[in-house]
């Protein structure tokens, strides 16, 4: 089953932050462990995901390095103290709502 | 690589520094999805066009992008703020240049009052800077780095740095030959408490702490270019993330150690204020009530057993009409005496040394005088001449005037700014008794930032003339300082130093 565009959309800093928190990565790896992650659920256009890197980047939620690896030079992205402050805010958000819709969604089965 | 999907991303990006870094990240992501799909069997060129039909359209991609990084510097209000607060900082450091440097080498007579709250200003502006530089390196923003670059030579330039090393070893005198927080209050007082081996220090550690600021930008500046053209630079950032780290724990440490030992010295400014005050009313109150011609000898050990002070033996190179001149110093007062040896004459002078640019250790109003208090006497005074004081020091130059010759005569009781200085009784009173003081001789016009009482003139076919000279220090005038002086109770000369 497919998930919506608009509620990927509004997920998607929460998914690249949450994946950060475990180590430094660059865009290519980042949607290959989110879809790892997610069991290929979330599927990412990939060139969408680099506005929402610079973006988390401008806000100093991320910084970025150059580094080769593998003989390629790569782009790795580091969560900042903002950015671990901010995933965890986002959680616990992301906790109740979906929390709220489970209770929402079990109610209206019982009826 | 040539690929359309990166090359219209490219176009739509304005940005021309982030275009570069852009590209490469692209090129780096649609190489290793080739290279994904190549290990599962794709051709090469399939596997290229797959890669770029999964980073979707280059719209979507692009414009958000040329959105983020299109922002003009000068159209962010951040750059502004961080620009108009460097050059008001730099206004200030230039405009209080003389206080913030403490170097008076270049001037004998500038005694330079140390003015405690130059220190923390000084270690402020150094904390704004590296504050605005971090910050500035987290967001990468090159406009405020170069403004930082150009504000750290300047504030250099202008001696802004200073105080604070001077507080930084103040410190280390402080903590080295025991903690004697009454060292730091007479430092507020006087320069030459500053301990002079660590005085040399002075200049070469605000030039070294210059240098390394100067570093440090360069850094970040590389550092960010490297970022914004794609290029690897993890270790370059290395070094100078451990000096950012070091600078700012000694800078906490150090605050920590300023904040207790200023909020100790503030404590005890007052009492030394009233300390000081004190000694100056005994020691100007000694040579108001001296009697002229009293034998030196005998004048010497009463300064020695009624003021508890020790004379310091000065060369008399200069003065043509003394032998010896002794000096007593005590906080920022110095009493001179003179004497000649062959005629046995003494002539006794307080030099009331203050710093006209530091209020801070204001020790008596009486002695500062605007320009404009002269005004009610200037019309029956004219300029006769324009010269250099004794010791032909360029900042000496004085403009003497002198009173017209139809000019109604000036009386000291008569001068307005006089009326209500705590010298004029006695100042009044030595001008009567000086009408036989024969024996007095001149004071050598010391009067760059000195206010000074002095008592005898000697002209130039050595013939004494009583007279009682007055010295004010000048605020808000292009003179630094004004000697009035006064023969039988009239004005007959007012010397303005430049």
């Amino acid at each position: 089953m497919k998930i919506s565009k608009e509620l990927i959309k509004g997920s998607t800093s929460l998914l690249v932050m949450s994946v950060l928190k475990q180590e430094d990565m660059y865009g290519y790896k980042i949607i290959k462990e989110i879809e790892k992650l997610s069991e290929d659920v979330f599927v990412l256009k990939e060139g969408t995901l680099y506005p929402i890197l610079h973006a988390l980047e401008n806000e100093n939620l991320l910084e970025s390095y150059w580094q080769e690896s593998d003989g390629r030079k790569r782009k790795y992205y580091h969560l900042t103290k903002k950015g671990v402050q901010r995933t965890k805010a986002k959680e616990d958000e992301w906790k109740l709502f979906s929390t709220s819709v489970d209770k929402v969604l079990a109610s209206a089965v019982a009826y | 690589m040539d690929n359309t999907f990166i090359q219209k991303v490219t176009m739509l990006v304005k940005n021309k520094n982030a275009k570069a870094a852009i590209s490469a990240e692209l090129e780096s992501h649609i190489l290793d999805k080739i290279d994904f799909y190549t290990e599962i069997g794709y051709s090469k060129e399939e596997a290229e066009k797959k890669a770029t039909e999964d980073m979707g359209s280059a719209e979507d991609t692009a414009i958000p992008l040329n959105g983020i990084h299109s922002q003009r510097w000068y159209k962010q209000t951040e750059n502004w703020v961080t620009i108009i607060i460097l050059a008001a900082m730099w206004v200030v450091t230039f405009i209080f240049k003389n206080n913030f440097t403490y170097d008076t080498a270049s001037n004998i007579y500038s005694v330079t009052v140390h003015y405690i709250t130059l220190d923390f200003a000084s270690l402020v502006i150094f904390a704004l800077f590296f504050f605005i530089l971090c910050h500035a390196r987290r967001t990468k923003n090159k406009i405020t780095v170069i403004a930082l670059l150009v504000f750290i030579i300047a504030v250099n330039f202008t001696g802004g740095l200073q105080p604070m090393f001077y507080a930084v070893l103040q410190t280390i005198s402080m903590l080295t030959s025991g903690y004697d927080v009454g060292g730091y209050i007479d430092s507020i007082f006087q320069y030459s408490y500053v301990p002079s081996y660590l005085g040399k220090y002075l200049s070469l550690a605000a030039a070294t702490l210059t240098a390394l600021a100067v570093l440090y930008c360069v850094f970040v500046i590389l550092g960010i270019y490297t970022q914004e053209c794609g290029k690897t630079g993890k270790s370059f950032w290395k070094p100078y993330i451990i000096i950012q780290r070091t600078a700012a724990v000694l800078l906490g440490i150090y605050f920590i150690f300023m904040a207790i030992c200023t909020a100790i010295a503030y404590t005890g400014i007052e009492t030394q204020k009233e300390k000081i005050n004190s000694f100056k009313k005994q020691e100007i109150d000694f040579i108001l009530n001296s009697e002229p011609g009293t034998d030196s000898q005998e004048y010497m050990g009463k300064i020695y057993t009624e003021l508890q002070l020790t004379p310091s033996y000065c060369e008399t190179s200069g003065i043509d009409y003394v032998d010896n001149i002794y000096y007593f110093n005590r906080y920022n007062i110095t009493m001179c005496y003179m004497e000649n040896q062959n005629d046995h004459k003494v002539q006794y002078t307080a030099l009331i040394v203050t710093n006209p640019l530091t209020d801070f250790a204001l020790i008596n109003n009486d002695l500062y005088l605007e320009e404009s208090d002269f005004a009610d006497i200037m019309d029956s005074l004219e300029c006769v001449n324009y010269t250099a004081a004794d010791d032909n020091s360029p900042e000496s130059y004085v403009d003497i005037w002198q009173t017209k010759y139809d000019s109604v005569p000036i009386y000291i009781d008569s001068c307005k700014f006089l009326q209500d200085n705590y010298y004029l009784d006695k100042i009044s009173a030595l001008i009567k008794s000086s009408s036989s003081a024969d024996s007095s001789y001149s004071s050598n016009a010391l009067s760059e930032n000195f206010g000074t009482v002095g008592v005898g003139i000697i002209t130039d076919n050595s013939e004494i003339i009583p007279d009682v000279r007055v010295t004010f220090i000048l605020k808000n005038s292009k003179y630094k300082s004004a000697t009035l002086l006064f023969i039988d109770n009239k004005l007959e000369q007012l010397q303005l130093s430049v």
